[in-house]
């Protein structure tokens, strides 16, 4: 059987949806990957063309049961534990212990933000450094993780906690062996780690949801912007902007940029990392 | 006071033996540079006295660091071809190498990442100055390759001293610049000067060798200074180089940036985020031209 088609005006009217329904964008030159995650999506349905599917979408009693588990296969990111390493180096070595520096009214409280947490492995990532640091007795604080995604299959399966090896393969063996208990092919994360964060779903384009973030020392967004259209993109880092304290970092993609987009912070070049600081 | 300190370190290299100098061949090419009398053709025949030079000048003629689309077969059509400012600083820059030969390095001083360093800087200057439109025949990269060139001169004749430099760059956290003034009470941008100054070497590159921690103090082409000064900066944030501090930095404070907008105001448009991850294929290329500059390909080859 030949593979659907997806013709230009459908892939435009389904992009369209997408992006009123969740902000992310897929640009013409995108149209490839969009095509393929709606074929996955269409074969579980089992409907054999993008026609059909995109009436399910529209039309259907069950389009919002759908939307949402078309959002899980759209954003289904490959995100291993400590993916880029440089950015948890700067974070551990001079972010955080910067902010601790500038606010230390001793026992303060920290609060970071991974915002488009995917399956759990940043905020994850981010509690181990915060309990190591905590452990070292060098600053006094009380770490606040929060972490959210537009999926909430995404947001089940970070709370389960449980990853194949091959999400480890960046996890340095101290972090692997303390912060892990192996299952046979899995790994678990420690309740020690896992109590560390708290995971809700949020579309960063929900302005009365979004509002109430604030207060924030650091946000971590990486490749979730890349999804977003220009007007979106400047909305969700305005919106961070916002989010932050004064003397607050945001950590974008390795690969993304915001020239064009804002010009609010501060980019500051670390070894290997890029960071944007509100000053 | 630091005058003093720079006027006794010149008092100890000079007794323990001489300033390393430059070949005779590379002098003899920047005098004659300057000189409007002089011929392509005598220029041609000087450089051809010396054939490992000639190989190596064809070789980087012939290479992607130029991207020219005609084969060049020899040193007078490389001149004609080039220019004679560009071989002049290609002169340089391959003879350096023959006065400073990279070589296995000690821990506190890695000669080989010193060169891979110095030779990032001079391929970040080049890209930087292409995409501004103020390229200077080279001479932004010769600058890169040389602005550190007094480190290896403290390193050669004072290495237990510039070992607690390093040591203490490390240690405090601090510029290594900062750890010199408080080991050495001068610093490798005085020493280089000095250096530059001695091998006669175009005043712009002696400025932009001497200043190139504080450019604003830059005269005769402050575009130079700032732009070895801001790749020196990208080059840090690569990782690439052995200076101990990590702090982060904001280019758009620095006078470096300002300097350089003030002369190209289309720096304004540049996507660092971009531009920084892009330098990742500059670096690779750098450490070829390394190859070629310094010979290394054919002393492994012997190995």
């Amino acid at each position: 059987m030949n593979s659907p088609q997806l013709s230009d005006d459908r892939f435009t009217q389904i992009r369209d949806l997408i992006y009123a329904e969740s902000g992310m964008y897929f640009a013409d030159t995108k149209k490839y990957l969009l095509e393929s995650r709606l074929s996955k999506r269409m074969e579980e349905v089992r409907l054999n063309s993008f026609d059909e599917y995109y009436y399910l979408l529209k039309y259907s009693p069950k389009k919002r049961e759908e939307l949402s588990k078309l959002f899980d296969q759209v954003t289904i990111n490959e995100t291993s534990f400590f993916r880029n390493m440089p950015q948890f180096q700067v974070f551990e070595k001079e972010i955080i212990p910067e902010i601790l520096k500038n606010n230390n009214a001793g026992g303060q409280r920290l609060r970071i933000w991974s915002a488009g947490c995917s399956s759990g492995q940043e905020p994850y990532a981010l509690a181990m450094i915060l309990n190591e640091l905590a452990a070292t007795k060098a600053f006094k604080f009380v770490p606040e993780i929060i972490a959210n995604d537009i999926s909430g299959a995404m947001i089940l399966d970070a709370q389960k906690g449980r990853y194949k090896g091959y999400y480890l393969r960046n996890t340095p063996e101290l972090y692997k062996s303390k912060y892990f208990t192996k299952n046979s092919d899995e790994y678990i994360i420690s309740n020690a780690i896992k109590v560390m964060v708290k995971f809700s779903i949020l579309n960063l384009l929900d302005e009365a949801k979004t509002k109430v973030m604030r207060d924030m020392d650091v946000i971590f967004c990486r490749n979730v912007i890349i999804y977003f259209d220009d007007e979106a993109k400047k909305k969700v880092i305005g919106m961070f902007y916002e989010a932050l304290r004064p003397g607050g970092y945001l950590f974008i993609g390795h690969s993304e940029s915001l020239h064009n987009i804002s010009r609010a912070f501060k980019l500051m070049l670390f070894p290997n990392a890029i960071v944007y600081k509100k000053e | 006071m630091a005058e003093d300190r720079l006027e006794e370190i010149k008092e100890r290299i000079q007794n323990i033996g001489s300033l390393p100098t430059l070949p005779k061949v590379a002098t003899e090419v920047i005098s004659m540079a300057g000189n409007p009398d002089v011929s392509i053709k005598e220029i041609a025949s000087i450089i051809s006295q010396d054939p490992s030079l000639s190989a190596k000048i064809l070789k980087v003629a012939n290479s992607a660091f130029y991207g020219l689309k005609q084969r060049v077969a020899s040193i007078q059509l490389a001149l004609v071809i080039l220019g004679l400012n560009k071989i002049k600083n290609l002169v340089i820059g391959i003879s350096v190498f023959k006065t400073f030969p990279i070589r296995p390095g000690r821990p506190t001083f890695d000669r080989e990442k010193f060169w891979e360093h110095s030779v990032g800087c001079g391929q970040i200057a080049k890209i930087l100055a292409t995409l501004l439109g103020c390229e200077m025949d080279g001479e932004e990269f010769v600058a890169g390759l040389l602005h550190d060139v007094g480190k290896i001169v403290l390193d050669q004749f004072f290495h237990d001293e510039f070992t607690k430099v390093v040591d203490l760059t490390f240690e405090k956290d601090i510029p290594m610049i900062e750890a010199e003034k408080e080991v050495l009470g001068t610093t490798h941008a005085e020493i280089g000067s000095w250096l530059a100054e001695d091998w006669k070497l175009p005043l712009s590159l002696v400025e932009a060798i001497t200043y190139h921690h504080e450019p604003q103090k830059a005269a005769l082409n402050p575009t130079l200074t700032s732009l070895v000064r801001l790749s020196d900066l990208f080059c840090k944030a690569k990782g690439i180089g052995f200076s101990g501090d990590a702090q982060g930095v904001s280019i758009s404070d620095r006078i470096a940036w300002k300097t350089l907008k003030a002369a190209k105001p289309q720096l304004e448009e540049l996507d660092m985020e971009r531009f920084v991850f892009d330098l990742d294929t500059e670096i690779e290329r750098a450490r070829e031209y390394l190859g070629v500059f310094s010979n290394t390909d054919q002393a492994k080859e012997k190995v």
